[in-house]
């Protein structure tokens, strides 16, 4: 059900490949395997790939799909997308590169690494050295090695907590991550949390909420979104995910200081922390004894609280459904009838290839989850789609019910339909509760348009040409 | 109702619903009452509301191009046709004439809906986009090479075409058609692909719009095919999911045996058209088999959810697949458009094989057509 929802969502690398295996661990006996749905969702998912920008738009490019999604999707029967080839050398006629070639001291400066003497005191100074990299300079230059700043952050860190334990080195690294600005390459932090964990061993009682604190904090440095949201988000789960399975206590603790941190700050400097934090606890709860995403959902619902505080006091969608948070655990049959909801709600987008792809999604699930999937599009049925998008939605049903039964939902919601004052839509609703051996009720007398009314007199009293 | 506001709702209807309503065969009136219902709808402070809304959404303030969407317009004429329809059968009963309200509605629906079986089927072939294609043409994939960087034009037309552009078969017989390397349809034969590369128009730098077409097809003739022919014949798409007896019942085995050893034909056919557009937009190309293939194979359409595919008693046998993608902008970010289309069929090699022993190596040509435009006209700017 995961999986075929995805159809209707753009590329994304970790949920294609999750979907896909997903789909391989059905049983031999799954429904979904026996009328061919699985070599046709494994196509609609890597497909999504291509509709990726060719030039640059708003919109960042997104990812490539590698190897790893590509035999997934071989495994279901899929085509699989193929390694893209490398795009041709062209000379970009940017103004980052135009005519702003690094000068022979640049050069020189930045083959050279910079002298630093031993000890925490040089820490600070590495990293300002680092960050001051000049836009035009080369950044394979040694100079600028994210992998010299590592070790050289790394070690030092090691050194003060043998010297004076971990309390002062997890202070270090906090001055360690001021230091980096918004635009730096804060990646080389989980550089430096890996490899304190790598070593983690040889002192486990100071290294262990040192690496704890090493991956909070490089989860909260690192910026998701492609630069755009505060805190790595749903970019670096794993990084949350090895916190707090190293030390829950430290790793939660270090957490909230730095949310509470981005509350203070600067104005807009708390976009994306409340999705991180969401994406970090569904990942992995706070509390590592706790399995169900519980936190997750708190956020979510605190969340809501301020969005419904900050929304204007009427809107055109004050009569529509609104989200209740709710408390009580839903059932796996109510979760996925929500999410083919979900997925078919894409009918009502504007864009075709949207709307094609919710019948896609809306097929397959008739196929291979029949009972989710009519609850699902009595639902969608329900809404005033237009003749249009209705219409498709029941040629996908009378195409996907012909050898079925029909649920009483979905036969009652057709049978509502086929007294509609549309032609194709009634039509449809009643061949379908025709096929299914369902009774189907009178058409009802709809009012001509005069025009109609009128022509058709004339064009009968002046009988046949 | 203004005359303006039905002048619209008149060339808004004839554009999307004109081939409907002429397959339906023009029923009395009822272009009239559409036209009619449609112009109430557009004068609604709704309506201009939900358009205004849908292309604030769909595309960047300053850019003027159509998205490829069903939008507020669009589903107003249908709205109305539908709606002025279902009144027929009362309007008909008011002049005298009383008709069995089911049939009626089931016939008068089946001319006047939007059939989105092949948009849909269509889709669910879908592939991505895969890189096969015979050696003379791999220069074409890279998609759009020229597109990346606007202000260079060192990459149109893209290097390598001018090798292929005068072309009209590939040497070498069906040896020269490209197998499938990978996936679940590894060694079958590629006997047929079209690919179209595009870009529109470009603002900043100004740059008009080009084109790129390749195709290949498998054909059976006794000489080289015409100058400046394409590889493919036309057949209805409904031989992927309608038993060719069904629409041909004059052919069998045997006839069709016999057009493949003597005539010449182009294997793969580009599908032919059909009245009245779907909102749900349809795919550039999609290639389909020549009949006298499918009754010499013995193919049906296959059975369970799948695209384009027919088998035989040992499984899918020839399938069609397509693509989109690469998306590209006219300088203004939004719309995005793709700027790859494409479709291909592939067959079994074993059938390969079969259809060698019934045609004869010699009589096997891979033809190609390769060409390039430039401008709105699509020009061809080859010759």
């Amino acid at each position: 059900m995961r999986s075929a929802a995805r159809i209707t969502v753009p590329a994304r690398r970790s949920t294609s490949a999750c979907s896909s295996d997903r789909l391989a661990e059905l049983p031999g006996d799954d429904p979904a395997r026996a009328v061919g749905v699985l070599p046709v969702l494994a196509n609609a998912i890597t497909a999504t790939y291509d509709d990726q920008p060719l030039m640059h738009a708003s919109d960042a490019e997104g990812p490539e799909p590698d190897r790893a999604l590509r035999d997934a999707a071989h495994r279901l029967g899929g085509e699989g997308a193929p390694p893209r080839p490398p795009k041709p050398e062209t000379e970009h006629a940017s103004r980052w590169n135009s005519g702003s070639r690094p000068t022979l001291s640049q050069v020189l400066h930045a083959n050279q690494r910079p002298e630093l003497p031993g000890g925490a005191a040089s820490v600070v100074p590495a990293i300002r050295d680092y960050v001051s990299k000049p836009y035009n300079d080369d950044p394979a230059s040694p100079r600028w090695a994210a992998g010299a700043l590592a070790n050289a952050i790394g070690w030092r860190l090691l050194q003060v907590t043998t010297e004076d334990g971990a309390d002062a080195a997890i202070g270090l690294l906090h001055r360690v991550v001021e230091e980096f600005n918004a635009l730096s390459n804060t990646a080389v932090l989980a550089d430096v949390a890996a490899g304190i964990d790598l070593r983690r061993d040889d002192a486990p009682q100071t290294l262990i909420p040192l690496a704890s604190a090493a991956y909070t904090l490089a989860f909260t440095k690192i910026r998701g979104g492609g630069g755009w949201l505060t805190f790595a988000g749903r970019d670096r789960p794993d990084l949350w995910q090895r916190a707090v399975a190293l030390d829950a206590d430290t790793a939660t603790g270090i957490l909230a200081d730095q949310v509470a941190t981005a509350i203070g700050g600067r104005p807009y400097g708390t976009h994306g922390v409340t999705q991180a934090l969401v994406a970090a606890f569904a990942a992995q709860s706070p509390d590592p004894a706790d399995s169900h995403p519980g936190s997750a959902f708190a956020c979510w619902d605190a969340a809501l609280e301020v969005i419904e505080h900050r929304l204007p006091g009427s809107t055109p969608y004050d009569n529509a459904e609104t989200y209740k948070p709710t408390t009580a655990s839903p059932s796996r049959s109510s979760t996925d009838v929500t999410l083919t909801r979900l997925a078919l709600a894409t009918l009502a987008m504007p864009a075709r290839d949207d709307r094609r792809r919710a019948l896609v999604t809306a097929t397959a699930l008739l196929a291979a989850r029949p009972a989710e999937a009519q609850a699902a599009i009595s639902h969608v049925l329900a809404a005033d789609l237009g003749a249009g998008p209705l219409t498709w939605l029941l040629t996908v049903v009378r195409e996907g019910t012909r050898d079925g039964e029909l649920t009483d939902d979905l036969a009652a919601q057709l049978m509502l339909l086929a007294r509609s004052d549309l032609l194709s839509v009634r039509a449809l609703a009643a061949e379908i509760l025709a096929n299914a051996g369902r009774p189907i009720p009178a058409p009802p007398a709809m009012a001509t348009h005069p025009s109609l009314q009128l022509a058709l007199a004339d064009a009968l009293r002046e009988g046949p040409a | 109702m203004s005359d303006n506001g039905k002048a619209q709702a008149a060339h808004l209807v004839d554009g999307l619903l004109g081939d409907r309503l002429n397959f339906a065969g023009n029923p009395t009136g009822l272009r009239q009452a559409v036209i009619a219902l449609a112009a109430g709808t557009l004068e609604t402070g709704e309506f201009e509301q939900l358009i205004r809304d849908q292309l604030r959404q769909l595309r960047h303030p300053s850019s003027t191009a159509i998205p490829d969407a069903y939008l507020a317009d669009e589903a107003a004429a249908e709205d109305a046709l539908q709606s002025a329809a279902a009144g027929i059968r009362l309007a008909m009963a008011q002049n005298g004439h009383i008709v069995d309200a089911q049939s009626f509605e089931r016939g008068a629906a089946h001319r006047l809906s939007d059939d989105p079986r092949l948009a849909i089927r269509a889709e669910l072939a879908r592939v991505p986009r895969p890189l096969t294609r015979p050696q003379p043409l791999q220069w074409s994939i890279t998609p759009a090479p020229w597109a990346s960087d606007p202000r260079n034009d060192t990459l149109w037309p893209p290097p390598g075409l001018d090798a292929t552009v005068d072309l009209r078969s590939v040497p070498g017989g069906s040896a020269a058609l490209a197998c499938v390397e990978a996936g679940p349809h590894v060694g079958w034969v590629q006997i047929g692909l079209i690919e179209r590369q595009r870009t529109p128009p470009h603002r900043y730098p100004e740059r008009p719009d080009r084109s790129v077409l390749v195709g290949v097809g498998l054909e059976v003739a006794d000489g080289e095919p015409p100058e400046g022919s394409l590889p493919f014949t036309s057949m209805p798409w409904q031989f992927w999911t309608v038993p060719w007896q069904h629409i041909d019942g004059t052919t069998n085995a045997e006839r069709a045996a016999a057009a493949l050893e003597a005539d010449s034909w182009a294997v793969a056919a580009l599908a032919e058209g059909r009245p009245g557009a779907t909102g749900l937009g349809e795919p550039r190309f999609r290639l389909v088999p020549v009949l006298p293939l499918i009754v010499a194979l013995g193919l049906e359409p296959t059975s369970g959810v799948c695209g384009f595919s027919l088998s035989d008693r040992h499984g899918p046998a020839l399938v069609g697949r397509l693509w989109r993608g690469h998306l590209v902008h006219d300088g203004n970010y939004h719309p995005v458009f793709p700027a790859v289309d494409g479709a291909d069929l592939l067959l079994r090699a074993d059938l390969l094989e079969r259809l060698r022993g019934v045609v004869g190596e010699s009589r096997f040509r891979v033809g190609v057509s390769v060409s390039y435009h430039v401008g709105e006209d699509d020009t061809d700017t080859t010759a």
